[in-house]
């Protein structure tokens, strides 16, 4: 089948060249940016609801503000990102309205953070901090991906993710510096979320074709275990810092490496959760349908305003 | 339904007496509904001074390739490249050859 494209693809992407929308690209390639790239739009998606529960309840006008803010930049960063999936998707036939059907069915992927509850305020805090801080890490690598409409909107959403982390950071900081109280909350929402922050950037990578094709093609260009111990690096020792227990008796830094070693996170956990077995799962999801049921008629006087009586 | 809807490329300016560049794309029913999203999406940290959204349809372009448009790098007449005589020649007249001083 050899009539030199797929060569000539390679070659450019070896010079470090970028790949557009339009120009010829191998359907494995466009098949795998789309899989990554539909997974972080229905990450966005997915992510925007643990926070949301929280809008009505935040504590006072300032920070419920903050939460609607960062809520209404989440489903930006969904929109933007499944238009960019669209265009890849389309000579599979793959529409959005497709998208978003397999996302509510529980036939697509998310991020496992988002499957879990967050019962505190302490968590809103941890969230923003820590779960935006490692998707800041991905995203902060993905700039870097071959496949450029996907960089050029990362730029913005980037930007975006680090005032999230700001806003978490700074709940975080209150809560460290405040009560007894307040320091037992941020302890526990740490010991929720610190498992399934080391789950987020995935299991190490295996070394199969599929992925050596990945990292040759530039579509992803570090590891889920550099990218985690990137995380760990930066905020294993804030979290430290603030006085607070990382749930993790074997966590220690190697002083000649820089790494973290971390115990075993238990990666059973990690594919029950992105199987749809998370203990929020299953609820978010039904809040998708809901919303989308709901909210269908808005949708369909924005496509058709003429018809709106 | 979503069939109906066009794809629009938006467009943003940052600055008064800049180029729009290009900011990202959006699905809408109209150019009207196309503007209301693109403040949406686009705007909500006063990014812009003004934007545009353009059907994707309206939009042309030259067959490209891995070099830039454009004639022949030899062709240097069209740049600047290819007057690089006149600092010397103007040291006949007492120039210091200072080119930018053309
Ligand atoms: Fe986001
Ligand atoms: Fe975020």
């Amino acid at each position: 089948m050899s009539d030199g494209r797929l060569e000539a693809f390679e070659a450019r992407i070896a010079r470090g060249d970028l790949v557009e929308a339009d120009d010829w690209m191998p359907e494995e390639y466009r098949r795998q940016c789309f899989r990554l790239i539909v997974t972080h739009a229905n990450s966005e998606l997915m992510g925007a609801l643990p926070e949301r529960e929280w809008i009505p309840r935040a504590p006072g006008l300032k920070r419920k503000l903050s939460v609607l803010s960062k809520v209404q930049d989440e489903i930006g960063h969904a929109q933007m990102i499944y238009r960019v999936a669209e265009d890849l998707a389309r000579p599979f036939g793959i529409s959005r309205e497709q998208m978003l059907d397999d996302l509510i069915e529980g036939k697509a992927k998310f991020h496992n953070v988002f499957s879990y509850p967050a019962p505190t305020w302490a968590d809103v805090g941890v969230i923003a901090w820590l779960v935006d801080g490692a998707a800041l890490e991905t995203q902060g690598a993905l700039l870097r991906t071959s496949y450029a409409p996907y960089a050029r909107i990362l730029r913005r959403i980037c930007a975006e993710e680090a005032i999230h982390l700001k806003h978490g950071e700074d709940i975080v900081l209150t809560l460290a510096s405040g009560t007894r109280a307040q320091r037992a909350m941020l302890q526990d929402a740490i010991q929720r979320w610190w498992q399934p922050l080391l789950h987020f950037f995935g299991p190490p990578d295996e070394l199969s074709p599929n992925s050596e094709r990945t990292f040759r093609w530039r579509i992803r260009t570090r590891t889920n275990e550099q990218l985690r111990q990137s995380f760990l690096r930066k905020y294993a020792p804030k979290v430290l810092s603030l006085g607070m227990e990382i749930p993790d008796p074997e966590l220690r830094l190697d002083p000649e490496t820089g790494d973290w070693h971390y115990g075993d996170p238990d990666w059973n956990e990690f594919w029950r959760v992105v199987k749809g077995g998370g203990a929020r799962t299953e609820a978010r999801l039904e809040l998708r349908r809901m919303t989308r049921e709901q909210q269908g008629w808005v949708l369909a006087a924005m496509a058709d305003p003429t018809s709106a009586a | 339904m979503a069939d109906d809807l066009t794809v629009f490329e938006v467009f943003g300016r940052e600055r008064k007496g800049e180029p729009h560049r290009h900011a990202g794309s959006l699905r809408a029913a109209d150019a009207q509904m196309a503007v209301v999203l693109a403040q949406e999406l686009f705007c909500r940290r006063k990014e812009y001074v003004q934007i545009w959204v353009v059907p994707r349809t309206a939009i042309h372009w030259a067959p490209d390739g891995d070099a830039p448009l454009g004639p022949e790098p030899q062709r240097v007449y069209r740049i600047g490249e290819g007057y690089r005589g006149t600092v010397e020649k103007w040291k006949r007249f007492g120039g210091d050859g200072d080119a930018s001083r053309g």
